[in-house]
């Protein structure tokens, strides 16, 4: 045994004389150091005699906010989660394809093994937003969150209660942080009183707010319906990066319909994004935050060259000509006139006009709203980045006029130029109870109404449901999201306002990692995963509905506990505890839901099945959805819920709207979708100090600013400002460099990366990078929102987040 | 029990007696929040004095200055500050200064609970042991390892009693397959670390003691202080 030589050799060297032992073992507690039989302290008996032998194999899913609900099978071993798989079942044919998870996904150990990940309950010391905190026990947080919102639920109602957008823990059941009004957070608000509402999201408020002025809703065709098709347009619409999971099936789709249709794609974007790679056949970059002058442009040649469907638009539609005009509106208001320079502005919007607006090639324009109008049927559909600007809602609506203008609405192949759709399955929600609170603001005004809520109006910022609210925002909740800073606008400005705890006076933040916007928690508790609980998810992957059943892999780590816990638990302590639970555990919730939904789907599996399957999917077994087809067969008998049952091109409500609110200076608000200039657009004079229009991207590395955290992917994706080579040369940069970009409200520091991928005149930094300011104030995490304007847009009042103005320099 | 011939029994028990001791601190310091109970015995007789290792080395001579330096001026309201420190090197909320798990130093993904936490899992319940059930930490924790060493320093000094050098010399083995395996290839960085970031002369006399009492054993169980593993 030549191993044992170092009991021979051992210099040991000791001296050590009885008193300073017994002084020592004093001092470590005495016999239990040495005790007999060698049990020491720190260490247990054990009450397991052997490891778990084998691995086992459960079911989860990544639950995030790209729209993908991603199975993963997690490999367990000793109860912990040692690899990550994803579905294995089904092949690889369109249809009864494996719903793979992306990178993202795969590397979920990083988030849920994250040494930094919360692991105790604390309370805020010192400033609001310095970060220092102290471990607290539960019943200490539960007591002065119970408190504290009793406090102000007496001092100012429950109006003063808001509970903050947040998508981090999306797609579950129970366990669930959007929507915000479908969390255990608003059953337990619902059962003491209510909370102060919102309307939209931050990914689509403008979309969902102007559409159904012109459609009545926001419907699409599936995205299957691509098969039908001959020609596919897109604006803006980057699902192959912003869903690229397999549980959103768009990328697989998109790639099975385009050769499976053989369309040709289209693509209008200022950045050759990877739906560009992936299937697009031409890429025309386009200017930020111009989509309603280039369709304007269209409109005009197909007009002039008589290619538009006259009658689909006589018979379907209000407000195209003169002579399709709802009543009492003065004339030279419907689109036609707008579009020939008979209206307002006296301006025909030729394809020259455009082509200085919107930096498309007037030739383009033309060739392209040619073989539009030329190609029966064509696909035309929109990302959310048009719609996520100053004037989002006239880009939407003006996108839009493609379709309809060619006839292509309500038919196989067509679509309505709105964001495609999917087969899904429908899983019954779990139940928040009803809200008695009526008032509700726009999901972008929280940070206003902390400022000035009881002044906030209808009629100047979009209240709804009251003229006027009663009282500022006094209490947040903010479960798993990080839009209190990183995701909302103007990072610096928001900091610096909730730093200030006489406005918002308490900010409750429940979270799994340390975000920037954990950062400004009065009270911060730590979740458990969706790894550590049992939940159940659903999707649309294409053609193929799905639920899964995600079984707990792994025992709550450290003293993380689940929402539904820590809901209850508050809910005691206000006295509705019963009303809050009526009796049941997260896991009967659970089950509750599968039975709820049995009764409307009896083919979906009773809950043990299910949770033995793991994941239950179902083809579509019909055609693929069209929009509005039962209008496009008998427009009579179906129509539209718009006011005048037809598709509103010129929609009488937004006239109104346009005549009776109080409308900033600037913003624009018409009956018709019109291109309108706007602040920090690119005709804004601020464009000589600010000469680069500024975006933010989705990026591969993160869903918004999940997993931003996870090593892996910043290493696969760096944080890098995308820059036109020509507008790089002008700065003397290279790939690489380190460069600042800013403007008046703050400055990001982060590499540049130079590529031909973006257009000239536009730089994209990714969204959804960490919040990290310097001492000297810059940012070096490279938070897009540092830049971000705190504007909101004209209807919806919402994030303009890709409207902006900034210049680049070395750093 | 003296010699067997091959190696003196009385030197061994004296020295495992001394490892058990200094382990035995450091996995208190380590592991637990700091409290007056335990520090003001410490501090009062200025136990550092009479440290159970070997004070030439460097390290430890560093450790002992600075914490007999500490304990002289120790007055019971440092006890926040302290605490306040052992937060921000190992409980958190937010990024932390040193972490205290293996895996976190040697798994390829530098992650908790991961192939280290399992195989030190193993190796506490083959002697009947496991990590504290009332909370789910990494078995792997700098406190717990330690622990594990008290534990194994004695079953020697049983082994010796009882004359059982069958037993004596496995216990040995297993401590040196321990340090060897886990212990010395994550434990000097971490305590690198702690001295680097730590806000008091406390922690930071606390983590120089462990490195020197690290390079000790290494040299009593002729192993080598490993650099940390790269990722």
């Amino acid at each position: 045994m030549g191993e044992q030589n170092f009991l021979v050799n051992a210099v040991t060297n000791t001296v050590l004389n009885r008193r300073s032992f017994l002084k020592w073992n004093a001092a470590l507690g005495g016999t239990a150091v040495l005790a007999k039989g060698g049990l020491s302290f720190g260490l247990e008996k054990s009450d397991k005699a052997a490891a778990q032998a084998d691995e086992k194999i459960v079911w989860s899913a990544c639950l995030v906010n790209c729209g993908s609900r991603c199975p993963l099978r997690l490999h367990v071993r000793d109860g912990e989660i040692v690899r990550v798989e994803t579905d294995d079942t089904g092949d690889a044919e369109y249809g009864t394809h494996q719903l793979r998870c992306c990178v993202r996904g795969r590397s979920i150990r990083q988030r849920v093994y994250n040494p930094d990940r919360l692991k105790y309950p604390m309370k805020r010391v010192g400033k609001r937003g310095e970060g220092k905190f102290e471990r607290i026990s539960w019943e200490e947080a539960y007591d002065t969150i119970a408190s504290e919102l009793q406090r102000i639920i007496d001092e100012y109602g429950n109006e003063a209660v808001y509970i903050n957008y947040a998508t981090g823990a999306l797609g579950g059941t129970v366990a669930k942080s959007w929507p915000p009004g479908s969390s255990p957070i608003a059953r337990l608000m619902n059962c003491v009183g209510g909370y102060l509402n919102h309307y939209g999201t931050y990914s689509s408020a403008q979309m969902s707010t102007a559409m159904p002025y012109t459609y009545g809703s926001r419907s699409s065709n599936s995205i299957e319906d691509i098969i039908n098709t001959k020609l596919v347009v897109m604006f803006g619409n980057n699902i192959c990066e912003t869903s690229m999971g397999g549980g959103g099936g768009k990328v697989f789709a998109l790639q099975a319909m385009k050769e499976q249709s053989g369309a040709k794609f289209i693509l209008f974007d200022p950045r050759y994004s990877e739906t560009a790679v992936s299937v697009v056949d031409e890429w025309i970059p386009i200017r930020p935050g111009t989509d309603a002058a280039l369709v304007a442009a269209m409109a005009y040649v197909m007009i002039t060259e008589d290619l538009h469907d006259q009658e689909f638009l006589d018979e379907y539609c209000v407000g195209f000509d003169e002579d399709h005009m709802p009543e009492d509106v003065p004339a030279g208001l419907s689109y036609k006139s707008y579009v020939m320079g008979d209206g307002e502005d006296g301006m025909p919007k030729t394809p020259e006009w455009a082509a200085k607006i919107t930096g498309v090639p007037a030739e383009t324009i033309v060739r392209v709203a040619r073989e539009i109008a030329l190609t029966k049927p064509c696909f035309i559909t929109q990302g959310l980045g048009p719609q996520r600007q100053a004037n989002g809602e006239q880009n939407c609506r003006a996108i839009a006029m493609l379709p309809i203008l060619t006839g292509n609405v309500g038919i196989h192949g067509g679509n309505t130029g709105v964001s495609e759709g999917g087969y899904g399955i429908r899983v019954m929600g779990f139940p928040t109870l009803d809200n008695p609170v009526k008032a509700s603001i726009s999901v972008f005004m929280w940070y206003e109404a902390i400022l000035r809520g009881a002044e906030m109006t209808a009629l100047a910022d979009g209240v709804r449901g009251v003229d006027q609210l009663p009282a500022p925002i006094k209490f947040m909740w903010n479960y798993a999201g990080n839009t209190i800073v990183n995701q909302h606008s103007d990072s610096n400005a928001t900091v610096k306002q909730l730093e200030d705890d006489s406005l918002c006076e308490m900010i409750v933040v429940i979270e799994n990692h340390m975000t920037p916007s954990a950062k400004l928690a009065d009270i911060l508790l730590p979740d458990i995963t969706n790894f550590e609980q049992n939940e159940i998810t659903s999707g649309s992957a294409g053609n193929t509905g799905y639920a899964i059943a995600l079984s707990q892999a792994i025992e709550p780590q450290f003293e993380c506990r689940p929402i539904y816990e820590m809901c209850a638990e508050i809910a005691k302590r206000l006295g509705v505890e019963e009303e809050f639970t009526e009796g049941r555990t997260h896991d009967e919730w659970l089950e509750w839901v599968v039975e709820e939904t049995r009764k409307n789907n009896p083919d979906f599996p009773d809950y043990e099945t299910f949770r033995e399957m793991g994941i239950y999917k179902v083809t579509n077994p019909g055609e693929p959805s069209v929009a509005y087809a039962d209008f496009r067969e008998d427009p009579e008998a179906n129509p539209l819920s718009t006011p005048s049952g037809k598709i509103e091109i010129f929609s009488k409500d937004l006239y109104d709207i346009a005549n009776t609110w109080e409308i900033p200076e600037g913003d624009v608000i018409t009956g018709i979708p019109v291109y309108a200039a706007t602040w920090e657009g690119y005709e804004d004079p601020l464009r000589e100090k600010y000469p680069l229009q500024m975006i933010g991207h989705h990026y591969k590395a993160r869903t918004h600013s999940s997993y931003h955290n996870v090593e892996w992917l910043r290493k696969a994706a760096p944080q890098e400002v995308w820059m036109n080579p020509l507008d790089a040369e002008e700065r003397g940069l290279e790939l690489g460099d380190m460069v600042h970009v800013y403007n008046d409200r703050g400055r990001l520091k982060l590499p540049v990366k130079v590529t031909p991928r973006i257009a000239p005149g536009v730089i994209s930094v990714p969204q959804g990078a960490w919040y990290e300011p310097n001492k000297d104030g810059v940012d070096e995490g490279g938070c897009v929102n540092t830049l971000t304007a705190l504007r909101p847009s004209p209807l919806a009042k919402a994030n303009p987040q890709h409207t902006n103005l900034v210049q680049v320099e070395k750093a | 029990m003296g010699t067997n011939g091959r190696y003196n029994f009385d030197e061994w028990q004296i020295t495992l007696t001394a490892h058990a001791l200094a382990y035995g601190f450091l996995s208190k310091a380590l592991y637990n929040e700091p409290s007056a109970d335990f520090l003001a015995p410490l501090f009062d007789e200025n136990l550092f004095a009479e440290w159970p290792l070997d004070t030439d080395v460097e390290h430890t001579r560093r450790g002992i200055d600075l914490l007999a330096a500490f304990g002289a001026a120790w007055t019971p309201d440092q006890l926040a500050l302290l605490k306040s420190d052992y937060n921000a090197l190992f409980v958190g909320a937010g990024p932390l200064l040193a972490h205290p798990w293996e895996s976190v130093y040697l798994s390829e993904e530098h992650l908790i609970f991961d192939v280290q936490t399992l195989e030190v899992r193993e190796i506490y319940r083959r002697f009947g042991l496991q990590a504290p059930s009332s909370v789910r930490e990494p078995d792997d924790h700098i406190g717990l390892e330690l622990a594990f060493l008290v534990h194994l320093c004695s079953l020697g000094l049983d082994a010796a009693e009882r004359g059982d050098i069958d037993a004596f010399e496995s216990s040995l083995q297993a401590q040196r397959g321990f340090l060897g395996d886990h212990v010395l290839r994550w434990a000097p960085t971490f305590m690198q670390r702690v001295i680097e970031h730590a806000a008091t002369d406390y922690y930071r006399g606390v983590a120089y003691l462990g490195l020197g009492t690290l390079e000790t054993v290494a040299r009593v169980f002729d192993l080598a202080v490993q650099p940390v593993g790269q990722g």
